[in-house]
């Protein structure tokens, strides 16, 4: 039974009108936004702010994916396309209530490798595109010409997110931002790539 | 021509708040007191290396010699100013400041949007009760439990179950979840005093927890106020 988009919408309304503990969302914005400049401040480098907030959200993305598999107790995507679909009609609905569109493109003509776990478009190298029109994070912001030329990218804690939650379950991904309003771009976009699916481990010790 | 609905207008004017899960709020805060902790950590290393630096370059006088090795002696370790063992005190200490810097900015900026419609306070004791009242049920859901004064500009507010702290538990016992409860509630006193401060009254807030999840703030405002 494919579950289609609209099934999707619906589910992801669902949960977040489900959600008792809400917070204001310039709260939210307003802690992120201090808490980027006080790392800004403490490395004086964009590049090591941008690791350093893609890794702060990859810490937060495998907590975050057993809260949402709690919640939604959706089963596991037959493949990549039902991933982009799941993650922004159902993820970012239920987690910061915005609906990203997204954007699947299946993956470059095919190359002699081939992994142990291929499945049908859940070739590595499908990837799909999010298109925010509004990020919650960046709410008030306003990036100085340091920060412009520097290469920040400001909500890059939404990509670590992605790949941390990804991770957990059986995914390995690449997620980086391909444009932000913030600095002048078009719209925001990130891109998530497939790189190759994770074989289930038992963890060393464990019987 | 038809006039838009009363509501439809208001709605325009005054847009209804937009939510975030709390939960997404929750984690944030988790992952951002570890990264502060290292990025504290860095800076700290950092701005030693340039005094060490300008030790070496004889730009300034060496500081004066660290303490004996053996540091067991309790009257040493808390009095070592010229110490240049980072311990966890400092490392913490780091943290706590910055997470009350985090807090003033969104205390500020959000007391000022609160405030948008209000009249001006009258006193002191008005702005406190918005801060128990208002501010605390914006952020925290709730309104203060318990407010004492002397009524010389010292103030405390007593919450009985605090939202950011009362979810804190460690696998390590009570004792460490109080500890690290300790740490997390320098956000919110941070987030008091920028309210305070963004109203126009520099004061104090110090945060104060004997039992998880209460909680106490001591206000203490400027006496000309």
């Amino acid at each position: 039974m494919a579950t289609t988009s609209k099934q999707y919408k619906a589910i992801g309304e669902d949960l977040w009108k489900s959600r008792t503990d809400k917070i204001n969302s310039e709260l939210f914005a307003l802690t992120y936004g201090a808490l980027v400049v006080q790392l800004i401040q403490d490395y004086e480098d964009y590049a090591e702010v941008n690791k350093q907030l893609e890794k702060m959200g990859f810490n937060i993305g495998t907590r975050l994916i057993e809260d949402f598999l709690a919640r939604s107790s959706l089963g596991r995507c037959s493949d990549f396309r039902e991933v982009g679909e799941v993650v922004a009609k159902v993820g970012f609905k239920s987690f910061l209530n915005i609906t990203p569109t997204v954007t699947h493109s299946s993956a470059p003509p095919p190359s002699s490798r081939s992994t142990g776990a291929a499945q049908q478009s859940g070739v590595p190298g499908s990837s799909f595109i999010l298109t925010l029109d509004e990020n919650p994070l960046a709410e008030f912001v306003e990036l100085p010409d340091e920060a412009l030329e520097g290469g920040l990218w400001f909500s890059n804690v939404l990509c670590g997110v992605l790949r941390g939650a990804l991770e957990m379950v059986q995914m390995q991904v690449q997620v980086e931002f391909l444009s932000d309003v913030l600095r002048g771009d078009e719209s925001t976009e990130i891109r998530v790539t497939l790189l190759k699916y994770l074989e289930e481990e038992v963890p060393v010790g464990d019987d | 021509m038809q006039a838009a609905s009363a509501s439809a207008l208001s709605a325009l004017a005054d847009p209804p708040a937009r939510m975030v899960d709390g939960a997404a709020m929750d984690y944030l805060l988790i992952e951002a007191v570890n990264a502060l902790r290292v990025s504290s950590a860095v800076a700290s290393a950092r701005a030693k290396k340039i005094e060490h630096d300008m030790v070496e370059a004889g730009l300034v006088p060496p500081p004066p010699p660290p303490p004996p090795a053996k540091q067991q002696n309790p009257r040493d370790s808390a009095s070592s100013t010229s110490g240049k063992i980072p311990g966890p005190a400092d490392e913490d200490e780091g943290v706590r400041s910055r997470l009350e810097a985090i807090g003033m900015h969104v205390g500020g900026n959000f007391a000022e949007r609160l405030c948008r419609d209000r009249p001006l306070f009258s006193d002191s004791l008005d702005v406190i009760k918005f801060v128990c009242k208002d501010l605390w049920v914006s952020c925290w859901d709730k309104q203060v439990d318990n407010l004492r004064t002397n009524h010389r500009g010292v103030y405390v507010l007593q919450d009985n179950a605090f939202k950011p702290i009362s979810r804190i538990s460690s696998w390590e016992g009570r004792q460490e979840a109080l500890k690290r409860a300790k740490l997390y509630v320098a956000l919110p006193a941070g987030i008091i005093r920028g309210a305070l401060s963004r109203i126009g009254f520099q004061g104090t807030v110090v945060p104060e927890i004997t039992t998880l999840p209460q909680c106490t703030f001591q206000i203490k405002l400027p006496k000309n106020t």
